[in-house]
């Protein structure tokens, strides 16, 4: 470690690197419980005969294109708040986050139409196995969503009521990114796999 | 090499802050310890429940039977008897080993061992235990419930496991208590990582840690990638249970299509496998150690035991369809898994090659710690060894679901980590609470155990290589079992010894804790880090933060003066 | 630390005493079988080998018991070898090594190596052998193997075996429950799947179980060479009567299995009701 600087930046730089080690950890505990549902959706696909199953139909890409749509541009917001707090641009993050949180909560909205459309079809979670796998992917990532929308609306409401953007915790806030993108990442991967492809 | 240096935390002054509510990771391990050993004691005695309807079909259980069984004259029935098992063997993995060995030894040691003042994320740690905590409630809530807790065996199984199999809620309240489990588990791996890498003492590289530290590194690894994976499956069977999914239904039940229960199977090992290893590491790595201590010579080859730890960890999850030979999977993954599981004896061999060297010339002491690390030895060399007829398909075609598989995990899992954590316990008491256990009574209860260990898994062995299957209630059913009638009555009365001889060890821990001798700072003349601090270890662990300057096993260096046969991890290492 | 070895000269007499009350209560067995060994060896060996290939079995098990034998005692040797001679009241100076040197690491690679080709190499390559060339090695049509389906439930094990049509699933069938009757000396075919959920099919005396997984159609090939009435158990755990999900298997000289064979299928064409769906339980045979 660096000798030469004072005690209270090492201490500061030491902490910053515990916290991003450890959310990396937390990351890849995510990605295996994702991966789980991964594996066992290729091996249901590669072992039917033909997809769809039992001659269902492929749900339609509409509403699914809206909530990639959605949680894309919450991302990208999300990055300009990051870079607004650390350069110390007060309003940038305050409408900015602002947007990317609604940006957030219409893709949770934009899950709910999709199971009720889903549902005006006939098609239940006990519908089948490609019925089972689209609504419990899909709880699953609204389940850590809620999560993420919790901490982003706790971030948010930070920022606007902090005096100085200083004030708030670097790693706080890169981990919550972290998580909101690792989540985006995720939803982009189940968007491709099981309604695109 | 401490990436930050922690501020000693202001001493709680509440009843609640100091006892329950703490973020001391040294009352959070004694947290772990007194839960682990509470559930140990639910498991043993459905474990004796279990033994007793195995030997004396139709008798009633002496004492508890009659309170716990009134409408059956206190003989247990068949439906309470799945119940049974299944919830020794969950609650053996999940509720008394995990906090034991994992809970109660990574909290205490990890950073009394490696010189820093608490784990980096205390707030974390305290979490760890609550959640653990709800767990066990959800869990043992179960056995409340009209239906009865979980009766599918603590693998559950699907499509056993799904509704029309297991009716009731109390199995969907077991898939609820693994997942909260697997939550503590996750959260103690993020921080057992963390705290390892960014708070060594200074000077302390990665080879200069102890190896139990080593042990529990590798644990929290594996932990942190595969309960996910556990997670994952639990959730799915939840959805299956709950919401009418068909992830894993099939057969004449899957009315509206059909899913895939092999598919749970996978899922489950790939957990499962790893979860041994997980299990068993700490106790490894504690054995490693303590060896060393108590021959006054350096742990022969310890990098090369700790590398084997690290390969051990990563084959891990390459062998875990030895588990599902008889399920059919293609010829080419069987063959593949067979000697997959071949390979991962390798670094268990190095294991033994080093634990022996260790001993090898050594001045050996044989204090009580001593003595179950030696038995560690000697029963992890046994049920290791029987591992090798199952890791082959066509005598598993044979052994599999008898109670040969049974002897084998018990010796490796069970004997093993057992004797290690007691091992840990008398050897760690000083330190967590000032005392020291009777070295006496700690001895009869070595010999005890021992005694009833093999007494009961050797019975084991041989009742499953004479045919009995697992999970039966009544073996007496088959006429062909009969002739293992006096192996299944000489397995329960090891078993009784066994159980009866614990409460030596309960009660020489509870006097001691509270009764016992006042312990010095370093009663047992080891360099390792702790022994550094005075006994019970003060709340802020190291006034100064320790720099270390040798390795942790420097005992009878010939050029150490003064009638001194050891020297601690902060001296300069001496070399004439 | 003469305490240590009184203690344990104690323990080894007690054992005696616990040993002795054994032998007698084996005398005395209870739960009325006047079961009674003169070897009370004989009870901790495998039941008989009825099968053509379980020698296999046998063989494999017994090879890895003398190699870990070896291997344990030598481990048992080095453990209270060590701890006798490196006493420390008899050893006051250990020697101070960490166990890096050159002649240590070829030592123990030695001895690794040695366990490794000794035992693992030399047994899995056994087992894969007789996988491939044995157990995975299915009856060719020439070989006229005997066909049955066998499936599981809650708590029975059903049987089929096509009838003169030689086609399964129609009402010629013959069908029974928990009753396996076939003929030594001709291999035995079996399809095996389950209704709900999943079981294990275990012949003890054939060395052999496969699992009967609901939504798949195992199978399982093996030759009988003895004649007589054998278990068959449910060995994966399956409900509350899992204990008691036992069938019977009878192994007939094939004379007599054809005589069986015939009144069965004579029996069948009478009792067998067409209208009644619940026959119908098979399936069209696998052909792989």
């Amino acid at each position: 470690m660096v000798a030469k600087e004072s005690a209270m930046n090492i201490d500061h730089e030491g902490k910053n690197i515990a916290n991003s080690i450890a959310m990396i950890i937390t990351l890849v505990s995510f990605t295996m419980l994702f991966a789980v549902f991964f594996l066992g959706y290729a091996i249901f696909r590669f072992n039917a005969q033909e997809w769809p199953p039992m001659g269902m139909d492929r749900v339609g890409l509409g509403i699914p294109s809206l909530s990639t749509l959605f949680i894309v541009l919450s991302s990208i917001t999300l990055v300009v708040v990051e870079r607004s707090i650390k350069k110390g641009e007060k309003k940038v993050a305050k409408y900015v986050g602002l947007l990317s949180l609604i940006l957030g909560f219409s893709f949770i909205g934009s899950q709910f139409t999709l199971w009720e459309s889903l549902r005006d079809r006939g098609i239940f979670q006990g519908t089948g196995i490609y019925a089972s796998l689209i609504y419990g992917f899909t709880w699953t990532h609204v389940g850590h969503m809620v999560l993420a929308v919790i901490l982003k609306l706790w971030l948010v409401a930070k920022v606007f009521r902090v005096p100085e953007l200083k004030e708030l915790k670097e790693n706080v806030v890169r981990n919550i990114s972290a998580f909101w993108h690792f989540l985006g990442v995720v939803w982009v991967l189940i968007y491709i796999t099981l309604f695109v492809l | 090499m401490a990436f930050f240096e922690q501020h000693a935390h202001p001493v709680p002054k509440t009843f609640l802050g100091k006892y329950i509510f703490s973020f001391d990771h040294k009352v959070i391990a004694k947290q772990f310890l007194w839960s682990g050993l509470f559930f140990l004691g639910v498991g043993g005695i459905m474990a004796l429940l279990i033994r007793w309807t195995l030997a004396y079909p139709g008798q009633s259980f002496p004492i508890l039977g009659s309170i716990l069984f009134p409408h059956t004259n206190g003989i247990v029935p068949p439906d309470t008897y799945a119940m049974l098992f299944t919830q020794h063997g969950t609650i053996m993995i999940f509720y008394a080993i995990t906090p034991l060995l994992i809970g109660a030894f990574g909290n205490l040691c990890i950073p009394l061992m490696i010189g820093c003042r608490d784990m980096a994320f205390p707030l974390l740690n305290m979490l760890s235990y609550w959640f653990f905590f709800i767990s066990g409630a959800l869990l043992l809530s179960a056995l409340f419930t009209p239906l009865g807790a979980a009766a599918g065996g603590w693998t559950s199984y699907p499509t056993l496991a799904l509704t029309f199999g297991s009716p009731g809620v109390g199995q969907t309240l077991w898939y609820m208590a693994i997942f909260t489990i697997g939550i503590s588990s996750i959260l103690g791996a993020v921080n057992y990582i963390t705290t390892i890498i960014t708070l060594r003492a200074p000077g302390m590289g990665y080879f200069d840690m102890p190896l139990t530290i080593w042990g529990i590194w590798m644990t929290a690894i594996l932990n942190a990638i595969f309960v996910p994976v556990l997670g994952a499956g639990c959730l799915l069977v939840i959805f299956d249970r709950v919401f009418g999914t068909s992830f894993f239904l099939a057969g004449a039940a899957a009315t509206s299509g059909s899913g895939d229960p092999i598919l749970y199977q996978h899922v489950f090992w790939i957990f499962g496998h790893p979860e041994v290893y997980i299990l068993i590491l700490p106790a490894w790595g504690i054995v490693s150690d303590l060896l060393s201590f108590f021959s006054r010579k350096p742990a022969f080859a310890a990098k090369a035991t700790a590398l084997s730890m690290v390969s051990i960890s990563v084959l891990s999850i390459l062998v875990y369809g030895h588990h599902m030979f008889t399920t059919q999977m293609s010829p080419l993954l069987t063959q593949s898994f067979m000697t997959l599981t071949m390979t991962i004896s390798i670094p268990s061999a190095i294991f033994f090659g080093n634990w022996l060297g260790t001993i090898w010339k050594g001045s050996i002491r044989f204090d009580t710690p001593m003595l179950y690390s030696l038995g560690v030895v000697f029963v992890f060399g046994l049920g290791g060894l029987t591992g090798l007829y199952l890791g082959t398909t066509t005598t598993d075609f044979y052994l599999h679901d008898t109670y040969f598989v049974v002897g084998h995990f018990h010796y490796t899992m069970a004997a093993s980590v057992l004797l290690g954590g007691f091992a840990g316990i008398y050897y760690w008491m000083p330190k967590m609470f000032g005392t020291m256990m009777s070295e006496f009574w700690g001895k009869i209860h070595f010999w005890l155990t021992m005694l009833g260990i093999n007494g009961v898994f050797m019975g084991m062995l041989f009742i499953g290589y004479g045919g009995m299957h697992r999970r039966i209630y009544n073996p007496f059913y088959y006429e062909e079992l009969r002739r293992l009638i006096p192996m299944n009555e000489f397995v329960t009365i090891s078993a009784l010894l066994l159980g009866g001889s614990q409460f030596i060890f309960l009660f020489n821990f509870l006097w001691s804790v509270w009764n016992g001798k006042k312990a010095v700072a370093n009663p047992w003349k080891v360099g390792t880090l702790e022994w550094t601090i005075p006994s019970p270890a003060p709340s802020y662990n190291f006034k100064d933060i320790p720099v270390v300057k040798c390795g942790p096993h420097e005992l009878g260096n010939p050029n150490l003066k003064d009638g001194k046969d050891f020297q601690y991890q902060t001296e300069e290492l001496v070399t004439s | 630390m003469s305490g240590i070895f009184g203690i344990f000269k104690f323990i080894v007499s007690s054992m005696g005493v616990i040993a002795t009350s054994l032998m007698l209560s084996v005398a005395n067995a209870k739960d009325g079988t006047d079961y009674k060994s003169t070897n009370y060896w004989d009870i901790t060996v495998p039941p008989e080998d009825i099968s053509v290939n379980g020698h296999l079995i046998d063989w494999l098990f017994n090879y890895t018991t003398y190699m870990n034998l070896f291997f344990f005692i030598l481990v048992c040797a080095g453990l209270f070898g060590f701890a006798f001679i490196y006493h420390h009241k008899k050893n006051k100076k250990p020697l101070y090594t960490y166990g890096n040197k050159p002649v240590h690491i070829w030592t123990v690679t030695i001895i690794g190596v040695a366990v490794f080709i000794g035992i693992d190499a030399t047994i899995s390559a056994i087992s894969n052998n007789d996988l491939r060339n044995v157990f995975l090695n299915w009856p060719k049509e020439e070989e006229k193997p005997l066909k049955v389906q066998v499936m599981a439930q809650q708590w029975v094990w059903k049987f089929r075996y096509a009838g003169k049509d030689e086609v399964f699933n129609t009402q010629d069938d013959v069908v029974t429950v928990n009753d396996l009757r076939v003929p030594i000396n001709r291999k035995l075919l079996f399809q095996v799947t389950s209704k709900d959920v999943i079981h294990s099919f275990f012949l003890p005396n054939a060395r052999r179980k496969v699992d009967a997984m609901p939504g798949r159609i195992s199978r399982i090939w093996m030759e009988l060479n003895k004649a007589g009435k054998w278990p068959i158990a449910c060995a994966e755990m399956c409900g509350t009567h899992h204990y008691m999900m036992g069938a019977k298997l009878t192994t007939y000289t094939p004379e007599d299995f054809e005589s069986w064979l015939g009144q069965a299928q004579r029996v069948a064409m009478e009792v067998n009701d067409p209208e009644d769906l619940n026959l119908y339980w098979g399936w069209k045979w696998e052909v792989r």
